[in-house]
């Protein structure tokens, strides 16, 4: 265990762990700060997504008939004595002729505005009206997507379906009444963004940390001293160990780091919400909920990272130097951040690419344990040929 | 010139270096591959017979065609509507309204503001000549004019750009660190050359990485030109009518290229306009070698000084005394060079302030880059090397 901790510390090398660090950041501010910094992105989504969370809170996790009407006749007269008291106090209403909210919903029709209507109309869509009309529409949203998901959607969803099995997903879901569920959308939208985001950086920082081991070793025949001590040849089997250790802390890491800065969003509300529902426009194959998603994620990223750290460590061995190696790593890099949006975009959903490419659903975790078992496979290997490889050969 | 050629040979002997070629190679024919449109195919045909430009010989000859099957029937029908009736975009097309949306949207004042107003202004002199020469009246793709054109000149030539730039970099610093990398240096640098063998070093690695991105470029390109049909679209202008620009701020507006370029001359322009940017990656990877002995880091590096160059201007507010200096000259950076390829040699985006940027840039970069490369090889002349 010393040798593997000794080999680590190789590994966690102060001037990598820099770069790394610095390239985090600059990872963050480019790719994921976005994500963060504007959620809820503008109006109405602030006011969809405020709407859901007030649903979850009042109803639990799914939103029946009665609760429904309930929740809709109680927001919109609330909203439309709001927007009366703005209408009465405000003197732009009455410049352009609107004394109620009927008068003010007649101009939505209208093709045409006077320059004291356009005013008036966008003094209600403005923070000065206290945005009560986004409010409106995301009323109306979340209205026309529960009224029409068993009348239009799912429907629709069934004439479009490809196959028998989406036709039985689909008519399970209106038979157990699944689509009730709450989960908004642009949540949903939100996370899968930043988590495919953030899968692409740990692939790419466990590539830069674990590679240079053995060819930094090789670069400098340090590989002959320690084929001489009493570890031997077994020492790669220690390297490996050390490799796999590091990128399962390193992954560790970053999934504490900015799992923490995610979950500033508040996104975790939803935590026991079933993803597939009617704010939601994806259709999941399995009964899962925003929580379980979240923890399949990580367990799938960590099989995905340890994967790519077991090809970084074979990659390592086979380079003469740290460019032969920079030129390997860069197209296994495009494989796994290509394999990372396959994977992590609207994973367990119909409209998974690697569902639509395979037809066959729930493959999300093959692929990563595909990764995972090519990179371990061929790391054993490796070790296995290195006790007999001729070592005065520099790749062997 | 014999150290040259030795210094050459040393990289090119790699292995990795060809592998990586042939992986660049392959992807580029994989993305070719889904290229294909059978109506663009028909067009580029169809061009041969009745030439690019849309004068009445034109419609004349295309009234004449006649096509077997029904599949080139529809394609003929559907080119004669396309073409039927048009108008140059450029007659009354004014372009001051770009220039003022640009500047209320990122909210420029004083100098910046001018500057934007001034680049327009000049813009509508170029578009007012191009409306006297009918000059957007010319055939290109018809319909399917945009697709072909952001295929060829955005999506691939923006990969073989990078392409080419990685391999650039990877030479630069392969050439750079070589004597570090395989020990050898101490004997190298105690030689009657010595530390003077940076300049072949130099000069092998900026041929090898133009050679590497020539080369890509040439094969990626005979496969896509032996794909796609063009026909005499070659001699179409590329400021077509049936060619526009998706702008979110400014709307969707036509192609305007400061010069009058065909889609041969255009892709040409492109081409030498990348192996610049090429000539600038390798020169700074070239001097981050000098300063850095691991190469590995000296990438990291390299990469993360890119990143600060994207992110900063990104970040910065525009409310800063500083910020619309910062980001309006970053974009001279070869970064934002490669970032904005699809734009070269137009009048560009919000983000870009002066006519010419992509000239200006690569001349600004260059010089900077080159002055960064011979302070580097001269402070190496005194560095301690144990």
């Amino acid at each position: 265990m010393s040798m593997v901790f000794h080999e680590m510390k190789k590994i966690w090398n102060l001037k990598i762990l820099l770069v790394i660090a610095l390239l985090c950041t600059l990872y963050y501010s480019i790719f994921l700060s976005f994500h963060i910094e504007n959620f809820p992105n503008g109006h109405p989504m602030t006011e969809d997504v405020g709407y859901s969370i007030e649903l979850l809170q009042r109803y639990g996790l799914t939103l029946e008939e009665d609760e429904y009407a309930e929740f809709v006749q109680e927001t919109r007269a609330k909203l439309i004595a709001e927007m009366e008291m703005h209408i009465q106090s405000n003197p732009v209403f009455a410049a352009a002729g609107i004394f109620s909210y009927e008068d003010y919903e007649k101009l939505r029709g209208r093709d045409q505005l006077t320059e004291a209507e356009n005013i008036a109309y966008w003094t209600l869509l403005g923070e000065e009206g206290g945005f009560a009309q986004f409010k409106m529409q995301a009323l109306e949203w979340i209205e026309n997507h529960y009224r029409h998901y068993p009348q239009y959607t799912w429907p629709i969803l069934m004439s479009e379906a490809a196959n028998q099995k989406e036709r039985d997903r689909l008519a399970a879901i209106m038979e157990t009444g699944e689509y009730r569920n709450i989960m908004n959308w642009h949540v949903y939208e939100n996370t899968v963004a930043y988590s495919v985001n953030l899968a692409i950086l740990s692939v790419l920082a466990v590539l830069t940390l674990v590679s240079p081991l053995i060819v930094t070793d090789r670069a400098r025949n340090v590989h002959l001293l320690q084929y001489t001590a009493k570890q031997g040849r077994s020492i790669l089997q220690k390297q490996l160990a050390a490799v796999l250790l590091s990128a399962f802390l390193l992954t560790t890491l970053l999934l504490v780091v900015f799992g923490a800065i995610y979950a500033t969003n508040g996104t975790w509300v939803f935590w026991n919400s079933g993803l597939t529902s009617f704010l939601n426009s994806y259709t999941f194959w399995f009964e899962m909920t925003y929580g379980q998603y979240l923890v399949i994620y990580i367990v799938l990223l960590y099989v995905l990272c340890l994967g790519t750290a077991a090809l970084a460590f074979v990659l390592s061995r086979l380079s003469r130097n740290l460019i032969t190696l920079i030129l390997k790593i860069i197209p296994v890099f495009g494989v796994l951040a290509l394999l990372c949006g396959f994977v992590f975009v609207n994973p367990f959903s119909l409209e998974n690419i690697v569902y639509r490419t395979t037809g066959i659903p729930g493959m999300e975790p093959f692929v990563c344990g595909l990764v995972f078992v090519a990179g371990v496979s061929a790391s054993l290997y490796i070790v296995r040929r290195e006790k007999k490889v001729d070592v005065m050969d520099a790749i062997g | 010139m014999f150290i040259y050629r030795l210094e050459l040979k040393k990289l090119l002997s790699s292995a990795a270096v060809w592998g990586f070629l042939a992986v660049c190679l392959l992807f580029n024919l994989f993305i070719i591959g889904h290229s294909v449109d059978e109506y663009a195919d028909d067009v580029g045909a169809a061009s041969e017979q009745t030439g690019v430009v849309l004068d009445p010989s034109f419609y004349e000859k295309l009234s004449q065609m006649t096509a077997s099957g029904d599949r080139a029937s529809q394609h003929l029908e559907r080119l004669k509507a396309e073409t039927d009736g048009v108008t140059d975009v450029f007659d009354g097309y004014e372009t001051r309204n770009i220039g003022e949306r640009y500047i209320a949207a990122a909210g420029t004042t004083g100098y910046f503001a001018e500057a934007m107003r001034d680049k327009y202004a000049a813009l509508q002199k170029v578009v007012d000549e191009k409306a006297k020469n009918d000059e957007s009246l010319t055939l290109y793709f018809a319909g399917v004019t945009y697709s072909r054109h952001q295929f060829l000149f955005n999506t691939l030539l923006g990969w073989l750009l990078t392409e080419g730039a990685l391999v650039a970099v990877l030479l630069a610093l392969l050439s750079v660190g070589y004597e570090h990398i395989f020990r050898t240096g101490h004997i190298v640098y105690s030689t009657k050359k010595g530390r003077a063998v940076l300049r072949p070093k130099l000069a092998a690695s900026l041929s090898a990485g133009l050679g590497a991105y020539a080369l890509l470029a040439l094969l990626t390109l005979l496969v896509y030109f032996g794909v796609n049909e063009y026909g005499d679209v070659w001699r179409s202008s590329v400021s077509s009518l049936f060619n526009y620009r998706v702008d979110l701020i400014a709307g969707n507006r036509p192609f305007v290229t400061w010069y009058s370029f065909s889609v041969l001359t255009y892709l040409l322009a492109m081409l030498a306009a990348g192996a610049g940017v090429v000539l600038c990656f390798s020169l700074l990877a070239f001097g981050m070698g000098i300063w850095i002995r691991n190469s590995y880091i000296a990438f990291l590096v390299f990469l993360a000084a890119h990143a600060v160059c994207i992110a900063v201007p990104v970040q910065m507010p525009s409310t800063w005394p500083m910020g619309p200096a910062v980001k309006y000259s970053a974009v001279l950076s070869p970064v934002w060079l490669w970032l904005k390829h699809g734009l070269w040699f137009t009048d560009g985006d919000i983000d870009i302030l002066w006519a010419h940027f992509e000239t200006i840039g690569l001349f600004v970069s260059l010089v900077v880059l080159a002055a960064f490369c011979l302070f580097s090889a001269l402070c190496f002349r005194k560095r301690n090397l144990a």
